[in-house]
């Protein structure tokens, strides 16, 4: 500190009040870095502000007219979008696929994650071994598999108890949700978290004769409602935003979640942007939500383990 | 006491035979009942597809009736005769050499900025994220709007201020189109990095700045002595994933330009869905997805060959 305070004060300045100069350097220095951060924010901000601004402008408006705002603002063609997309029933596909993967990771992570770390059974460091092995192995690289194991899954969809003749899980909400439900990484997340509860409670209850369920269910779920929300939220945003799966798996307009709807009409080569940007700001709303509500989970998460889920 | 030791051998009461039976099953049962889901479905959803990969790479095979063994046919024909295999491999690798360059420097930057702040830090940090946490499917739409020739901002913004505008169809020249998509994902994703790297560099002890200042350590010897080796862990983590994802990229890509024009976008990822789902071609797709995974794996071998070298990563 001191040797910055010299370099950069005047000497006179320096030697009659120390401290001054260099708190009004800081201070502008500190007002430089702001305005830096802010102008670095409103450059990622921007793209928002122009697909909104897109998105309620009139057709004619968005070509060809320089930065303007709308002469008209129509929010109509938010109510339109709605309507000639089929927008609604695939938001309330990919949030109800969200919410069901997101509650499952929850009862399987954190009952796999209890025993990883709580209970003593043999193989258990080795079989937690496979289980986070598993997060290296690409998608890609079970994708077609997967894909043909669910559509010879036996006695779905009009298949015969071999698993021939009909399409099996596809196009269900079974194929959007259960292949999804293997968490690795929630597992991990949760026998991490385990790993740093007391363990007294847990003995003193045991000793009381309370079942490892009821330990589980009354002792270690309690303390844990940080580590269960960061999970919660990252799968439900890992869902949400899911494209591949979806993609392979659905085939009717009625099964398509929010993504591979949106996809398939930019495909389409669509004309319309304003249409398309109103249905892409509505797309929005549901993931903004629950960042808003989870932020600190959020980074948190991300803190925590420095990986995707 | 003494009563209870000499009737145990011989009589045993209703109440303990219940306690050893229920203890029994706390312990030897109960936590086989805690993981049996989890391990069932990583069975099924992983293990299971990850081993019938390796039999249907080869095969020639449609996905429907039945399969044709013909060895390691599909991998020969894939590293020697597949042109489109060897453009997208191209690809993916200066896709990796984009992304373990711009979003690292970039997320460095914002991070140690940020760090040095305290007030107002999270709305700034919330907007820097928030293209983190938005589906590729709503970023590549903003973007592809953005950048559209005639309602663009490339035209638009700079004629604004009477400068002339560029009409080029990033996304339809086979010279600017992989970089672009690079671009928007990037705009995506580094938010994630500068994170988890603020996350790290709050977790420095702060006397290390201390002592570096009385050193008379500038802003880069701090950054370069204290702040990197901080968070050198987390860097180098990150950088071992980034290599790996390069070689799965596949959304980006598919949604703006499904691997065109002209295949100047192909990458591994978009090849296999193609082959998989367009052409039929199951035997051939799994051949692709494992290649894909061995390079994934490769890059973990770099990594370690890299620190078994004495590298300090």
């Amino acid at each position: 500190m001191a040797s910055i305070t010299q370099d950069q004060a005047a000497p006179a300045q320096n030697q009659a009040t120390p401290a001054e100069p260099s708190l009004l350097w800081m201070n502008i220095r500190h007002g430089a870095l702001y305005v830096l951060l802010i102008f670095l924010a409103l450059i990622f901000v921007f793209p928002f502000v122009w697909s909104f601004l897109t998105s309620v402008k009139s057709p004619a408006e968005v070509f060809d007219q320089g930065i303007t705002l709308p002469a008209v603002w129509r929010f109509d063609n938010y109510a339109n979008a709605v309507e000639s997309y089929n927008l609604l029933r695939y938001l309330y596909n990919s949030i109800y696929v969200s919410v069901v993967v997101a509650v499952a990771h929850l009862a399987l992570a954190s009952t796999a994650g209890y025993a990883f770390s709580r209970l003593e059974f043999p193989g258990r460091d080795y079989l937690f071994a496979v289980v986070v092995a598993t997060l290296m192995v690409p998608s890609q690289a079970t994708l077609v598999p997967a894909y043909i194991l669910v559509k010879n899954w036996p006695l779905f969809g009009g298949n015969d108890i071999w698993g021939n003749g009909g399409f099996g899980m596809l196009d269900s909400y079974w194929v959007l949700t259960v292949p999804m439900f293997a968490t690795a990484y929630g597992t991990f997340l949760l026998r991490q978290f385990f790993l740093t509860l007391p363990a007294d409670l847990e003995d003193a209850a045991r000793i009381d004769g309370t079942s490892e369920f009821g330990i589980y269910w009354r002792i270690a779920l309690p303390l844990s409602g940080p580590a269960l929300a960061t999970l919660a939220i990252f799968s439900f945003q890992n869902m949400f935003n899911d494209f591949v799966w979806p993609l392979v798996t659905t085939r009717t307009d009625a099964m398509k979640t929010i993504q591979v709807g949106l996809a398939a009409f930019r495909q389409e080569g669509t004309t319309d942007w304003t249409q398309l940007m109103a249905g892409t700001m509505i797309a929005t709303i549901p993931i903004l939500v629950v960042f808003m509500l989870g932020q600190r989970y959020f980074t948190q998460g991300i803190a925590l383990t420095g990986i995707k889920g | 006491m003494a009563q209870d030791t000499m009737s145990s051998p011989g009589t045993i009461t209703p109440a303990m035979a219940g306690r050893s039976r229920n203890k029994f099953f706390q312990k030897k049962i109960v936590p086989w009942l805690f993981i049996a889901p989890i391990f069932l479905l990583h069975l099924f959803i992983v293990a299971l597809p990850s081993l019938s990969a390796v039999y249907y790479s080869m095969t020639d095979w449609s996905g429907l009736g039945a399969a044709e063994f013909i060895g390691l046919e599909n991998y020969r024909e894939l590293l020697l005769d597949d042109k489109t295999f060897r453009i997208a491999l191209g690809n993916n690798v200066t896709w990796l050499l984009i992304f373990i360059t711009i979003p690292f420097i970039l997320a460095l930057v914002a991070a140690s900025l940020l760090a040095a702040i305290k007030r107002g830090a999270m709305p700034i940090r919330a907007s820097l994220f928030i293209p983190y946490i938005l589906p590729s499917v709503i970023t590549t739409t903003i973007w592809s709007n953005l950048l559209s020739p005639r309602l663009g901002v490339l035209k638009q913004l700079p004629e604004a201020i009477g400068l002339p505008g560029s009409d080029i169809a990033l996304l339809g020249n086979t010279d600017t189109v992989l970089p672009t998509i690079a671009f928007i994902d990037n705009w995506h994703f580094w938010g994630f990095l500068m994170v988890l790297f603020l996350a790290a560099m709050q977790n420095i002890p702060p006397d290390l700045y201390d002592a570096a200042k009385i050193d008379g350590a500038n802003r880069w010897h701090e950054f370069r002595h204290v702040t990197v080796p901080g968070i050198r862990p987390t860097l180098v983590l990150m950088l071992l994933m980034v290599s790996i994802w390069s070689f799965l990229v596949f959304d980006y890509v598919w949604i703006l330009t499904q691997g065109g024009p002209a295949g100047a976008s192909e990458v591994l990822g978009s090849h296999l869905y193609k082959q998989a789902f367009l052409r039929f071609e199951a035997g051939y797709a799994s051949a692709i997805g494992l290649t894909m995974s061995m390079f994934a794996l490769c890059m973990i071998g770099v990594f370690a060959f890299l620190r078994k070298r004495g590298w300090e990563i």
